[in-house]
């Protein structure tokens, strides 16, 4: 017991190296990524703001207001939480899966000079790309629309790569541990979706009763959410940094455990 | 001028090599030394380790125990090294289906640190020699098998890499274009580039490999020379003869004492040893089904494992 914990401290405490490498498997997916790039934009842009639109004004004009402000301001930070979370935690889960089982791309790659850390990180990379992106498309339109300052835009980028990270690494971490592509329902079905809908997005945690408050609380979608209202309304406070204390310190475990098993795995898959 | 990495002698060394594989053969105990200026071939039976073998070398996988070299450098702490100067052509032909030809080989220069410019000239080059010019703009999904093998041939040649290994280059080739790839190895042969070639086909490693090592089930059982491999194991001729089913005990009894005779199914075939008289032999056999031949790989399998490849493995114990 006390062996297999300092083998997992081990496996959790070391500093991964971002070579060169990992850039060029980011850059070989943006080559395949331009190949189809309008797939890309209905389902990374065009489908956030349908959502933004649909329930923000659609369904937020029925809303008198929330906390004090309209629903549209409340419904923002959640919208931009939750899409951040499910485009990178695809790209972690479903598209690493196919490209390491069925495209050959990890086959591919590992044929070059990089190393098996070099291609993890670089699938990443590739995810909080792609998280970015979705989160660049929403605050950009609400840019244009004067809704957002410029401050207010680059701060809202700045804490979607948190996200990005923390929701990559810890897809790349479910990847590791599945046995088929299946499961990632169980990921799916019983810990985004759920999140997304409960944690302070579509409607405020003050509904709950205080216990579940504090359970709902330390989820990664509700200090997500936090994050982002926080920067709307200017709060900068102790609570925020703790915030991005737990992202910091969540994601370079998950990154850390997820790349050592994988790269377990990955003789395997090649 | 100092050099200041001395010149490699040794091009793959493997010392007590064990490796698990979950999905195909187990390798055991393996250690070979192959030198530079000459090209290797890994020659067995489908699923005896060939595949798990190569891998090791072009580190795809590493060992459990023992020591796996190429050109100085170590497999475990030194992949990327080994990579960089490393070319691949392997079994399962892993080009990116999404990619067009070009993209394919100028996708991967940039792993090797080469200019745009630099790659992109030689990868028409590359095209060029390998016929595969006019089909640059061309999606990958839409070539057959044979234009497949000459891109991961174009590929694992793009940054010139030292030792260019291949797994069984000419599978489901048709004979002409098995003799186009063969001849343009030969042709990368003859620029330098030293061949490693894992193959279960005997007449491609003889055309191509001056030395060959034999596996079977994740053991080397033989190695030598590709030439006098033949004669050195088998013999100069064979003769090869039906004899009904009642009847192979007794033959064997009869030739066994002065020859190396082997039973494969219904049949019996004598190996013959330089000098060996085999007019006399031939006077001694009853058959109306004889066949004088050169020894082929079948032999060998049959004198080093006991059973010919055509047999299925569930048929032997």
């Amino acid at each position: 017991m006390g062996d297999n914990l300092r083998g997992l401290a081990r496996d959790l405490w070391f500093l991964p190296k971002l070579r060169v490498g990992a850039f060029n498997v980011w850059s070989h997916y943006f080559l395949v990524f331009r190949q189809a790039p309008l797939i890309n934009f209905f389902w990374v842009s065009v489908e956030p703001l349908v959502y933004l639109f649909a329930i923000g004004n659609g369904v937020g004009s029925l809303v008198a207001e929330v906390n004090g402000v309209s629903y549209f301001e409340f419904f923002f930070p959640g919208l931009l939480a939750i899409s951040v979370m499910i485009t990178t935690s695809y790209e972690t889960t479903y598209g690493t899966y196919n490209r390491a089982y069925f495209s050959k791309t990890f086959a591919n790659l590992f044929l070059t000079p990089i190393s098996s850390m070099d291609l993890l990180l670089g699938e990443i990379l590739w995810a909080v790309f792609k998280g970015l992106l979705s989160a660049l498309t929403v605050v950009l339109v609400l840019y244009v629309d004067k809704y957002l300052s410029l401050g207010q835009l680059f701060s809202l980028l700045g804490a979607s790569v948190l996200l990005c990270w923390f929701f990559s690494s810890l897809g790349l971490f479910i990847t590791s541990i599945v046995g088929s592509s299946e499961s990632f329902i169980y990921y799916q079905s019983g810990f985004l979706i759920p999140m997304a809908m409960l944690c302070n997005t579509y409607f405020p945690m003050t509904n709950y009763p205080e216990t579940v408050q504090a359970l709902i609380k330390i989820l990664p979608l509700s200090q997500g959410v936090f994050l982002f209202r926080a920067i709307m309304e200017g709060r900068f406070e102790l609570s925020f940094y703790l915030a991005v204390l737990y992202f910091l310190i969540l994601s370079f475990l998950f990154t850390n455990w997820s790349l050592q098993r994988m790269s377990k795995k990955i003789e395997t898959l090649v | 001028m100092v050099m200041d990495r001395k010149i490699e002698k040794v091009l793959v060394e493997a010392r007590g090599v064990n490796k698990h594989y979950p999905n195909f053969c187990d390798l055991k105990n393996i250690s070979f030394s192959f030198d530079v200026g000459k090209s290797y071939g890994v020659l067995g039976p489908r699923n005896s380790g060939v595949t798990g073998l190569l891998r090791l070398i072009y580190c795809t996988a590493f060992s459990d125990k023992g020591e796996v070299m190429v050109l100085g450098y170590n497999a475990k702490n030194q992949p990327r090294e080994i990579k960089s100067i490393v070319g691949v052509v392997p079994d399962a032909l892993s080009l990116e289906e999404d990619l067009t030809v070009i993209e394919q080989l100028t996708v991967f220069g940039k792993f090797y640190d080469l200019a745009g410019p630099v790659v992109q000239n030689r990868a028409r080059e590359l095209l060029q020699q390998m016929e595969l010019g006019g089909l640059e703009g061309y999606s990958t999904r839409h070539l057959s098998l044979f234009q497949r093998k000459k891109l991961c041939l174009a590929r694992a040649l793009l940054h010139q890499p030292q030792l260019l290994v291949l797994d069984e280059p000419t599978k489901g080739l048709t004979s002409n274009d098995k003799k186009w790839f063969l001849q343009m190895l030969q042709f990368v042969q003859k620029a330098n580039i030293n061949l490693v070639i894992g193959t279960s086909n005997y007449g491609d490693a003889l055309e191509l490999c001056d030395y060959i090592l034999f596996l079977h089930n994740g053991r080397v059982i033989e190695q030598g020379e590709a030439k006098s491999l033949l004669t050195n194991i088998v013999g100069t001729t064979v003769i090869d003869f039906q004899s009904p089913p009642a009847e192979v005990e007794y033959q064997l009894a009869k030739f066994s004492n002065s020859y190396e005779v082997f039973i494969v199914d219904n049949r019996v075939r004598i190996f013959f040893k330089e000098g060996q008289d085999i007019k006399e032999a031939l006077t001694k056999i009853l058959s109306d089904n004889i066949i004088t031949r050169k020894p082929n790989l079948d032999d060998i399998f049959v004198k080093l494992i006991g059973h010919s490849l055509e047999q299925k493995p569930w048929a032997t114990t």
